[in-house]
């Protein structure tokens, strides 16, 4: 049988209307898979009687609508999903408002807690900068207090001589102290108002036992500590400070001399 | 022509939402296709009540098994239709039916006479009986039979004595001849 004899025969008809046998319907559907003009005459069957349908149509009581849609259920059964496509557009919108405001949120927190650690960090470093330098006032502190305590210590001593120097000079003020215990034979500069005597120059202590001077060392100004430590000496009678070439003499300068002191006895 | 459907949701999506049991999509499957398929059962009927009965009953089968409907196998309105009419004649030949006095049995139906109340068909301005009275009798006969009152092509042979081949080849004929009065052949 050709194709058009199968149009013609008028089984399409009778498949669009449903009357037609398994096996028929199986002939019918073959014949549409392999013959394109088949099923499109078939599209044409189904499409006439679609709109002759609609054409003779019969509006039915508005009761059967009602009655039909309230007998639906009124969510998508257990275990089906719900594909209600503006529900769904919702239910996408709201979930994407959702994550928009959570990344939001999410950042917003981010960047306040970064802040807070930014700031956080910086006060930190600041504070173990600040600590630091406490450390460091503290150690001065404590060397300082070192020193306090040490020279309270001599001063008190009872074997411990307080030995004023004055300025050899005219129009000069320089004033200083010796502090020499006898018995220890330690000797403390107390520099006073004695400056600093510039890169090439170094002023030199010298003690004067038995009527001649013997170094006591380059008074060392690194140490920012007014009491400076020389060496150590006994039998002196006198102490003189002279302003020497860097690293001092074996033997001072007399004319250089800027402060001399006796010990009274 | 009036009447006929503008139709805005794709036939392929119209599908899969029912299929999903979108209810939105099922309420416009249903004012979609209602009156045409109201149409075709009251046809086979002839009862309101029956009608009524009937559709109900075919949308809830459509919205129950939607997902046994198979593109490859027709258009969605084919489906819809045929399990339409299927139920129409099975309401036709159930006792209840015969009981209740308005089954149009073969014996009393006399088509050329008008003995169907084909007036309370009319709608939209043409009616069955003008359209049938627009082919040959012959062809007229079988159309009305199976095309509008559901008979098979096996009842139609064995209670009018026509042969199968002459019960197809008349129903094409006059289907054709439908088709070009109603203007509706793409």
């Amino acid at each position: 049988m050709t194709s058009k004899e199968f149009i013609e025969s008028g089984i399409l008809e009778l498949y669009v209307l449903g009357t037609l046998s398994a096996p028929e319907k199986a002939e019918v559907e073959r014949m549409c898979a392999e013959h394109p003009e088949v099923k499109a005459e078939l599209e044409a069957v189904e499409h006439a009687m679609e709109l002759m349908d609609q054409e003779l149509g019969i509006a039915p009581p508005v009761s059967v609508k009602q009655k039909l849609f309230d007998a639906l259920p009124e969510s998508a059964p257990v275990g089906k999903q719900l594909h209600l496509e503006p529900a769904s557009e919702t239910k996408n919108n709201w979930m994407m408002a959702a994550s928009v405001t959570f990344a939001l949120l999410s950042f917003g927190t981010a960047l306040f807690f970064f802040q807070r650690y930014s700031s956080v960090s910086g006060e930190y470093e600041a504070l173990v900068a600040q600590n630091s330098m406490m450390a460091q006032e503290l150690n001065q502190v404590k060397n300082s207090l070192d020193q306090n305590e040490q020279m309270l210590a001599l001063a008190t001593d009872e074997n411990t001589k307080r030995i004023q120097l004055n300025a050899t000079k005219e129009g000069s003020n320089l004033q200083l102290f010796v502090y020499w215990n006898t018995t220890s034979e330690e000797v403390y500069l107390d520099l006073g108002n004695l400056g600093t005597p510039g890169d090439q120059q170094d002023y030199q202590l010298w003690a004067i036992v038995e009527g001649k001077p013997i170094d006591m060392g380059v008074i060392d100004f690194t140490n920012s500590n007014s009491l400076v430590k020389m060496k150590n000496i006994k039998g002196a009678v006198a102490f003189a400070i002279t302003l020497e070439p860097k690293g001092g003499l074996e033997s001072p300068t007399l004319e250089n001399m800027v402060v001399l002191g006796q010990i009274t006895t | 022509m009036s009447g006929r459907t503008v139709y805005i949701i794709p036939e392929e999506e119209l599908v899969r939402r029912v299929q999903e049991k979108d209810k939105l999509a099922f309420e416009y499957l249903y004012d979609r296709y209602s009156k045409a398929i109201y149409g075709v059962v009251f046809r086979i009927v002839r009862s309101e009540e029956v009608a009524s009965e009937v559709l109900n009953d075919a949308f809830l089968r459509y919205w129950e098994r939607s997902e046994k409907y198979d593109s490859s196998k027709g258009k969605l309105y084919t489906w819809m239709v045929n399990i339409a009419r299927n139920l129409a004649i099975d309401k036709t030949r159930s006792k209840e039916f015969s009981q209740s006095g308005k089954t149009d049995s073969v014996e009393s139906f006399v088509y050329a006479e008008a003995a169907l109340p084909m007036e309370e068909m009319k709608v939209d301005g043409i009616g069955v009986r003008e359209l049938l009275s627009k082919l040959k009798p012959d062809q007229a006969e079988i159309v009305d039979l199976m095309y509008f009152q559901g008979y098979t092509q096996s009842e139609i042979e064995e209670k009018f004595n026509i042969p199968l081949g002459t019960v197809k080849t008349r129903l094409r004929a006059g289907m054709i001849l439908l088709r070009k009065l109603l203007n509706v052949d793409k």
